[in-house]
């Protein structure tokens, strides 16, 4: 097979990859804009429990949320290596905070196996899949299904 | 319920007794048979799920209480026997591939939102196994591993699952009359009878993992 159709049919992408807690999670590298350390986060008073705040980003308005609340873990306190990833999804622009950021992989698309299929719907639909990296298990995020509509319209009217 | 020839008109003749039991046995030998080979058969209606290419396979759901003999006790078998908690299970050896041991070097990836039970993914020889927690999926609480006690995972057929339980105790050869096996499986589904001799549970592992249940909640 030449190297342009396996291309094709086993595209490669690029998945950036961040710790919450003991697990290392991958997103779509295309959907992050940038990496800040975590600085001053106003909090917003009425805002669902998974938002921890706003921050401003060079004259804007991003939303952050605690990836670890939005995942049922148990929370932490913003640390040294904690980042605040700026991601982009169906043209919401919004900061996800998490533990640290470790590194960019490429993955193939038939090294990723799907998410288990068992749990609530919300989380059936944000885990896009796994796969074995470095010899460790990495979680794949799917950055669109993050977040409800419901969502989405809340944050909106922060 | 069949009809078994009167005491009376055996004592006539034995020999025409003797050919209507043997007809008897006969019939009741089909109506069983009819009935095993019914057990598994898809309710209509329901349709079947397609398998998505390279998924984390499940069992395949039960979509109906089962109310006979499952496949693997039809005719001898044998059973590996495990510890949860105190108690002592048992599983049949036609489900269960492979035995892993459990110890500190295995790393178990939890995954968000799943619930209790799932005790998250394990890779064993390449291959990402989805863990459950026996003793909560048979109504327990969930315990601390005794300090010492070795965990194990009985690696399921039919799909990436591994159960999760205690020591292995030992493998038993059984027949289909070792076991009083339960007509009526709508509660605790997951129980396939008693192992007479050893008053031991005999799992039904398709059954135990409550796939079809979490995904309804």
């Amino acid at each position: 097979m030449s190297e342009a159709l396996e291309k094709r049919s086993d595209p490669v992408n690029q998945w950036v990859t961040f710790r919450l807690g003991e697990e290392t999670y991958g997103i779509n590298v295309m959907q992050v804009q940038e990496v800040l350390r975590v600085t001053e986060i106003a909090p917003v008073p009425g805002a669902p429990d998974y938002v921890v705040g706003i921050i401003n980003l060079r004259g804007n308005v991003v939303t952050v949320i605690d990836t670890r609340k939005r995942f049922g873990l148990i929370p932490k306190e913003p640390d040294d290596a904690s980042r605040i990833v700026i991601i982009e999804a169906e043209d919401q622009v919004i900061g996800i905070l998490v533990d640290s950021v470790a590194e960019v992989v490429e993955l193939r698309a038939s090294e990723i196996e799907s998410a288990p299929n068992v749990g609530n719907e919300e989380s059936a639909r944000y885990i896009q899949g796994v796969t074995s990296h470095g010899g460790e298990l990495l979680i794949l995020v799917d950055l669109n299904q993050l977040l409800s509509d419901e969502d989405k319209a809340d944050l909106d009217q922060l | 319920m069949f009809g078994r020839a009167g005491f009376g008109d055996r004592m006539k003749t034995d020999r025409v007794g003797q050919t209507t039991i043997g007809w008897q046995d006969q019939v009741l030998l089909f109506y069983l048979r009819s009935l095993l080979s019914q057990t598994f058969d898809r309710p209509e209606g329901i349709p079947a799920e397609p398998e998505k290419p390279g998924a984390l396979t499940t069992p395949e759901p039960i979509s109906a209480v089962p109310t006979a003999l499952p496949d693997w006790a039809r005719s001898e078998f044998q059973a590996v026997c495990f510890r949860i908690g105190r108690m002592v299970l048992a599983a049949p050896l036609a489900e269960v591939r492979r035995i892993e041991r459990l110890d500190d070097s295995t790393k178990v990836t939890a995954l968000p939102g799943k619930p209790d039970w799932f005790q998250g993914l394990a890779r064993f020889h390449g291959e990402i196994i989805q863990l459950a927690d026996t003793e909560l999926l048979i109504g327990g609480k969930r315990a601390a591993p005794a300090d010492g006690a070795r965990r194990h995972a009985l690696l399921l057929n039919g799909g990436r699952w591994g159960l999760v339980c205690g020591e292995i105790v030992d493998l038993v050869r059984l027949r289909e009359s070792d076991v009083r096996w339960r007509a009526n499986r709508k509660r605790r589904a997951w129980a396939a009878g008693t192992i007479i001799d050893r008053l031991c549970v005999l799992v039904d592992p398709r059954s135990l993992i409550p796939v079809a249940r979490c995904q309804d909640k």
